[in-house]
């Protein structure tokens, strides 16, 4: 705008330069549609796209969406061994493999006390999903993982609860 | 927005619904004829929907396929090896008209009266070396270093196509047609 006022003011004295600028202006914002819709021409000519992964304008979004991802896949691994189902599908396997031994030991000797270690990391991921899911909400891999988190945070809090009860009876026996 | 950056050909269209105006409306500018704008309008909208995960969004999204749009009818016009000669001299010294007295129009009261519409059409008439400029420079603000710097010539040359094409268009306004006669 006040490069506008400035252009007028430095323009001819008749006020024909002003008033070209003021209007030139007014036509940056002016549309002009076209005589025919080129939307079937311009969506047959569109490449397809990567869906559900996109790449972030900057290194923000992908840092805390892998973050999230990984958090997420060693906690289901911890949840699963927990659970004694064994290792983790996909990209959780590796971390299956050391967290369901670490897991089955820790079952054996202090399942009770792992399962609430669990339970309030699997909570931290949980937080961490929710703020990348903030960023893309309509990444169907971010969704799955929150389902799949809240799927083993539910068999984390029934083994926190059999536990407990087990607990409470061995202590009456 | 979201939804046009993970795939969702429908909300693009949203998208090119709510900006194909702006968008064909400056390359009908720079283009100077609607088949050459309708054909850069689409590559604009291609170009944007392989780009859209680049979108920062630091830029209002109209400003920034109006950008796309700049850039390419820029690669379209440095193709064209004619197209610099054009600008920096050659025929277009041939089109030019003889300025009004600038008292004419005062006299005539007929600045107020000058409208958008009167702009377009005259903006259409220019010869393409100062429809260029003007466009760029003008319409969409673009410094005159950096179109200098686009179109590869001079500053001068961009000050020199931006007086041709004031002194042009208050031609075509206070004496309708004389601009084609001293063509």
């Amino acid at each position: 705008m006040m490069r506008d006022q400035a252009k007028a003011r430095d323009a001819g004295d008749d006020g024909f330069d002003a008033r070209l600028v003021e209007l030139a202006a007014v036509l940056r914002e002016d549309g002009v549609e076209p005589d025919r819709d080129l939307w079937p021409d311009i969506s047959a000519a569109l490449p397809p796209r990567a869906v559900g992964r996109p790449r972030a304008a900057t290194g923000e979004r992908w840092r805390e969406w892998a973050g999230a991802a990984l958090a997420a896949s060693v906690l289901l691994a911890i949840g699963f061994g927990l659970a004694g189902r064994g290792p983790a599908e996909g990209p959780a396997r590796g971390a299956a493999t050391t967290a369901g031994t670490t897991a089955d030991r820790a079952g054996t000797t202090a399942g009770l006390g792992a399962a609430r270690q669990g339970l309030q990391a699997v909570d931290a991921a949980f937080d961490d999903l929710q703020a990348a899911l903030r960023q893309a909400p309509d990444d169907p891999e971010l969704t799955r993982l929150v389902m799949l988190i809240h799927h083993s945070r539910s068999r984390l809090l029934r083994l926190q609860a059999d536990g407990g009860a087990r607990g409470a009876a061995g202590g009456r026996g | 927005m979201a939804l046009a950056v993970a795939g969702d050909r429908e909300a693009f269209e949203q998208i090119y619904r709510r900006h194909v105006a702006r968008v064909h409306g400056l390359c009908l500018r720079l283009a100077g004829d609607r088949q050459r704008a309708e054909g850069l309008t689409q590559d604009t909208f291609v170009k944007a929907w392989v780009a859209l995960d680049t979108y920062g969004g630091q830029a209002p999204l109209g400003a920034w396929l109006g950008r796309i749009a700049v850039n390419r009818w820029r690669d379209q016009w440095r193709a064209d090896k004619r197209a610099r000669l054009r600008l920096v001299g050659g025929d277009e010294d041939a089109w030019d008209g003889t300025p009004a007295s600038p008292a004419a129009v005062v006299a005539g009261g007929a600045v107020p009266l000058l409208a958008g519409v009167d702009l377009e059409r005259m903006i259409a008439r220019l010869p393409e070396g100062a429809r260029t400029v003007f466009v760029l420079h003008e319409v969409e603000g673009y410094p005159q270093a950096d179109v200098a710097a686009m179109l590869g010539v001079s500053e001068g040359t961009i000050k020199s196509q931006m007086h041709r094409a004031r002194r042009l268009l208050r031609v075509m306004f206070t004496e309708p047609g004389k601009e084609r006669h001293d063509a």
